[in-house]
């Protein structure tokens, strides 16, 4: 006997296959259309309970205090414009104090000053003494102190001159400020 | 032609027959999905915008919260000295009788005899209240003594309100001539910006302002604005409102 010869029909698994394949589709067309409405009520949900129209209403209510509390709010303002302005003029501001009494300080006792020019960049400074060994010290501490880039940045000196009367000798030097 | 036809419509029908049952479910499919692109989706990512609106909004109410906290508990008659001072040391206009006052108390505290002075007006107009630097009175004078007379002179001044800058210093054996720029700023236009944040006055500022206080002639000009005076109105008022 041939067994590749099979004389039953398919007729009943087809069918079955068939209504099988039916209750597959119809089961994922309930499910999505199930899980689309759940979203859109889930999300709708979620929309409606959003707090963003609370929140401009505290806004709206928050900004309608502060508006009868300007005049202080602008007042800081002032204030604080105020104190920048003036922090940065303190900041800037040069202490030409200071480096005046720098340079007293470096004069030797016997050493002085009657002419002192101090401008934005540049100090002229003319000192008299009747030793050239006191006027040397002074130029060497004011050397050291430019050395130093401290204060002053370079020096130059003007001129050295003596005066045979008196035999004062007087140094006029340009430093430029740091 | 016609025959062809006819055997599609034949297959047409043989198909519906067999298919019809699925129509329905697929349609269903069909409507989710389109449900889903056209609706769901949009309405999801309307849903983020709004949180992210939500999120934006709720720091704007905290910002407007503080705000309103700062300036609630902030002392009004602090506030009021400390601008006082603020506006004395940086007048809003040119300060004349200010900056005179201030150059007299200053040789006044060192001990020195003021000379001539000049006082350079500059430009009269309005400064911008754009400009980086600022607007200034240069005031040249002549004081009777040396270096040291100069030297207190200058410490004072530096410690004298309106805030100056000295700019050129020749000093001679007994007198000494001094220039020097007194600074002044127009108030900035009042605007109030809910988005930004009110700011107190800062740590660096009250030392600030304590510093000016103890200056010269803070007290004598603050005196002087706030007694009523027959002036034009276009005098120095250092309280803008």
């Amino acid at each position: 006997m041939n067994n590749e010869i099979n004389l039953i029909s398919n007729k009943d698994a087809d069918s079955l296959k068939t209504q099988k394949r039916l209750k597959q589709t119809r089961t994922i067309a309930i499910v999505s259309l199930a899980i689309v409405a759940l979203l859109s009520v889930i999300i709708f949900i979620i929309n409606t309970q959003s707090s963003l129209a609370g929140i401009k209403k505290d806004q709206n209510s928050t900004i309608q205090s502060i508006t009868y509390l300007n005049k202080k709010a602008a007042k800081l303002a002032i204030i604080n414009n105020r104190l920048k302005d003036i922090s940065s003029i303190l900041e800037k501001r040069k202490n030409y104090t200071s480096v005046i009494n720098t340079l007293l300080r470096l004069m030797p006792p016997g050493v002085t000053t009657t002419t002192l020019e101090l401008g934005k960049k540049e100090v002229i400074l003319v000192v008299h003494a009747n030793s050239l060994l006191l006027i040397d010290k002074f130029l060497n501490s004011v050397i050291d102190l430019s050395l130093k880039k401290q204060i002053i940045n370079t020096v130059t000196i003007n001129s050295l001159s003596v005066n045979k009367k008196t035999g004062i000798y007087s140094l006029s030097i340009k430093t430029t400020l740091l | 032609m016609k025959k062809k036809i006819n055997i599609d419509s034949t297959t047409f029908w043989l198909l519906y027959r067999k298919y019809k049952e699925y129509f329905l479910p697929v349609g269903m499919i069909l409507v989710s999905i389109l449900l889903f692109l056209l609706v769901i989706i949009p309405q999801f990512q309307n849903f983020l915008d709004t949180q992210q609106q939500v999120k934006v909004e709720s720091k704007k109410l905290a910002l407007l919260k503080n705000n309103l906290n700062l300036l609630t508990n902030i002392d009004e008659s602090q506030m009021d000295s400390q601008l006082q001072v603020a506006s004395v040391s940086l007048p809003p206009n040119k300060d004349f009788e200010g900056i005179l006052n201030g150059v007299s108390v200053a040789a006044n505290k060192a001990g020195v005899f003021l000379g001539d002075y000049d006082i350079q007006v500059g430009d009269i107009t309005k400064p911008s209240l754009n400009i980086k630097s600022f607007p200034s009175l240069q005031l040249s004078l002549t004081i009777n003594g040396g270096v040291n007379g100069a030297t207190r002179f200058m410490t004072e001044l530096y410690k004298t309100v309106p805030l100056s800058e000295i700019t050129n210093v020749k000093v001679t054996n007994t007198t000494s001539e001094i220039t020097a720029l007194f600074y002044y700023r127009p108030f900035p236009p009042l605007g109030f910006n809910d988005s930004v944040p009110i700011t107190p006055v800062s740590q660096a500022g009250s030392s600030i302002i304590v510093n000016l206080s103890s200056w010269n002639n803070v007290t004598r000009t603050i005196q002087a604005v706030n007694q009523p005076s027959p002036a034009p109105p276009s005098a120095i008022n250092p309280n803008p409102f």
